[in-house]
């Protein structure tokens, strides 16, 4: 409970400080000019705290999700972003910018629906595919996610080299992850995904503890285990396709911060949904101050800087044998 | 902590098939809460297979399993969590959880509103501890713990769950003799005290207690016996043929209790 409360309190001084970081040095003045059109102002309440609240949803909502899935592979490697499952909601996405469908449905941009629908495609095929010859194994497993990684990312870029040279960059851009959109747009277009993930992630925590012993051990001790993967695939694709349509697939956020919290906090998913969710929303938002601080006037996309923070990381769980399917086991 | 009403099992020309080949054929026994079965026979002769078609893992391809006279298909999993614990032999080994973390989760079929683990889980999950002498591994990963100790925990994780059924397929193999006694042991103690049916696959014909208790044996899926475990010692030629070996009956010197034990053939001859 009292590192819970650290957490909340470090996420909030994150929340507070970050906005004030950037290429414009602001005075605390502007917290007045809310309404005003004046260029601090501006930059203060329709730029930096919508990026920052963007940034801070996409981050747990990666994070969490990330959770979810090394639960249910039993596998630190195994999340949205290395199973190719941010991919297919990249292809999603691009498809719908590329063919210009408009929203079908009311408030839901046809990015985030076909975001939606791609990551969900990728899911049940990865899980068809590691299920056909009877159980999966971890090796078995990896292996199809990098080989969908690679057969989306050429979708991807299939669908670039064919888009007009507007499009192109804007896809390009847009594919290597960020959050630096204008206006609150963004965090309402992710918001209803990552709140009805979160919610249902939550009441299952109980259920992802189990999951993450053994599928056997959750039937004889009365998980619903068919129903729960069901469920888990449709949480999972329904917030990564709202977050990657908005913000691109943002990479390793989901192995990092869940990871390091199970090593921090324990393997209780009660007590570890909270912190990822917090944990993950700080690390993006800290790693996108980073991004438009660190070559000011300019900036990085997000999705490098986690990228080159990611990368070493996961090596590191590869090299110290984390990602073995059983750690200490047998 | 006795279960109030009478529950049952009952197995009724069960059949269980993997792709074309047949697993189990014509299987059928029933047990009554409180009563115990000993499942026998070499590896490969469906045991396990049978362990879990009760608990629905697999599924039949004909006939019945009957939990209180209901269908296994037609209960939840969490109806039949609250039946049965099962114990299997080879457990999935939990990465990271703390002793008391992982037999918390046993409680999961039983925990309150909003599938929280309330005070009551914890003490019974403390409870469960006490009782397997566990409590000083209270917070170890379970991962750390020795052959022996991991066993003693799925066995606490087993009790935590409350049911009046236990399944266990082997649950002293590869254990030292102290905790082979120490497992059966505790396995006795839980069915006496709470009045338990155990469902148990076992390759030790001698385990001097389970009284009363009923035994199948299997041979390549099919019943080759079924009747007490007091019948055993008139069935020698019946365990020769199920095992391939040859069996003699050893009376102890107080007369009241026997040993089967295989006989010994090989290069050297006869038994030692």
């Amino acid at each position: 409970m009292k590192r819970l409360i650290i957490t909340g309190l470090l996420a909030t001084a994150v929340l507070l400080l970050t906005p004030w970081w950037g290429a414009e040095s602001l005075h605390w003045s502007v917290l007045g000019d809310y309404q005003s059109q004046t260029p601090a102002g501006v930059i203060f309440w329709q730029i930096r705290i919508p990026r920052t609240l963007a940034a801070f949803l996409a981050g747990s909502a990666l994070a969490v999700a990330g959770m979810a899935f090394q639960a249910y592979f039993r596998n630190p490697l195994a999340t949205p972003y290395t199973l190719g499952v941010s991919s297919g909601a990249a292809v999603g996405a691009a498809l719908a910018i590329r063919l210009g469908i408009p929203a079908l449905i009311p408030l839901f941009p046809s990015t985030a629906v076909f975001g939606f629908l791609g990551a969900m495609g990728c899911t049940l095929l990865l899980y068809g595919l590691t299920r056909m010859r009877g159980g999966f194994s971890t090796p078995v497993l990896l292996l199809t996610g990098v080989a969908l990684s690679f057969l989306l990312s050429s979708l991807l870029l299939a669908i670039q080299y064919t888009a007009s040279l507007h499009d192109a960059y804007r896809l390009l851009r847009w594919m290597m992850g960020g959050v630096g959109m204008v206006g609150y747009e963004a965090v309402l277009t992710m918001l209803p995904f990552v709140l009805i993930g979160m919610i249902a992630l939550g009441l299952m925590s109980e259920a992802l503890d189990l999951l993450s012993v053994g599928e056997q051990t959750a039937m004889t001790r009365g998980v619903d285990v068919n129903r729960l993967n069901r469920i888990l695939f449709f949480i999972v694709s329904l917030m990564i396709g709202g977050v990657v349509s908005v913000c691109g697939p943002i990479g390793f956020v989901g192995i990092m911060v869940p990871h390091t919290c199970r090593l921090l906090f324990g393997f209780r998913h009660r007590v570890l949904f909270p912190v990822v969710a917090l944990s993950g929303g700080m690390l993006l938002t800290l790693c996108d101050a980073v991004a438009r601080t660190v070559i000011a006037p300019a900036e990085l996309p997000v999705g490098v800087v986690t990228a080159l923070i990611g990368g070493p990381f996961f090596l590191f769980l590869v090299l110290t044998g984390h990602a073995s399917d059983r750690p200490s086991g047998r | 902590m006795t279960v109030a009403s009478a529950t049952t099992l009952e197995c009724r020309n069960l059949r269980v098939r993997a792709g074309d080949k047949v697993i189990l054929e014509d299987v059928s026994f029933g047990i009554r809460s409180g009563e115990s079965l000993m499942v026998i026979g070499p590896n490969g002769s469906g045991k396990t297979t049978l362990l879990h078609a009760l608990l629905a893992l697999v599924s039949a391809a004909a006939g019945d399993i009957l939990w209180n006279g209901r269908p296994v298909q037609s209960l939840t999993r969490r109806e039949l969590a609250r039946l049965a614990a099962f114990m299997p032999q080879l457990p999935e080994t939990p990465t990271g959880f703390t002793v008391f973390e992982y037999v918390l989760t046993a409680r999961y079929a039983r925990r309150g509103s909003w599938g929280r683990y309330t005070a009551e889980d914890h003490k019974k999950t403390e409870a469960a501890l006490e009782l397997t002498a566990m409590t000083a591994f209270r917070d170890r990963p379970v991962s750390t713990l020795s052959g022996g100790e991991r066993q003693k925990t799925q066995l606490a994780a087993a009790v935590a769950q409350e049911t009046p059924f236990l399944l266990l397929d082997e649950p002293a193999a590869f254990l030292d003799y102290h905790h082979q006694v120490e497992i059966m042991a505790l396995v006795e103690r839980l069915r006496q005290e709470r009045n338990l049916s155990v469902v148990m696959v076992t390759h030790d014909l001698n385990i001097p207690f389970l009284d009363g208790a009923r035994v199948l044996a299997l041979k390549n899926g099919r019943t080759l016996f079924y009747g007490m475990v007091t019948d055993l010692p008139s069935q020698l030629s019946m365990l020769e043929q199920l095992y391939d070996t040859p069996f003699r009956l050893i009376h102890t010197s107080d007369s009241e209790g026997w040993f089967i034990h295989p006989v010994f053939t090989g290069p050297g001859g006869s038994s030692p």
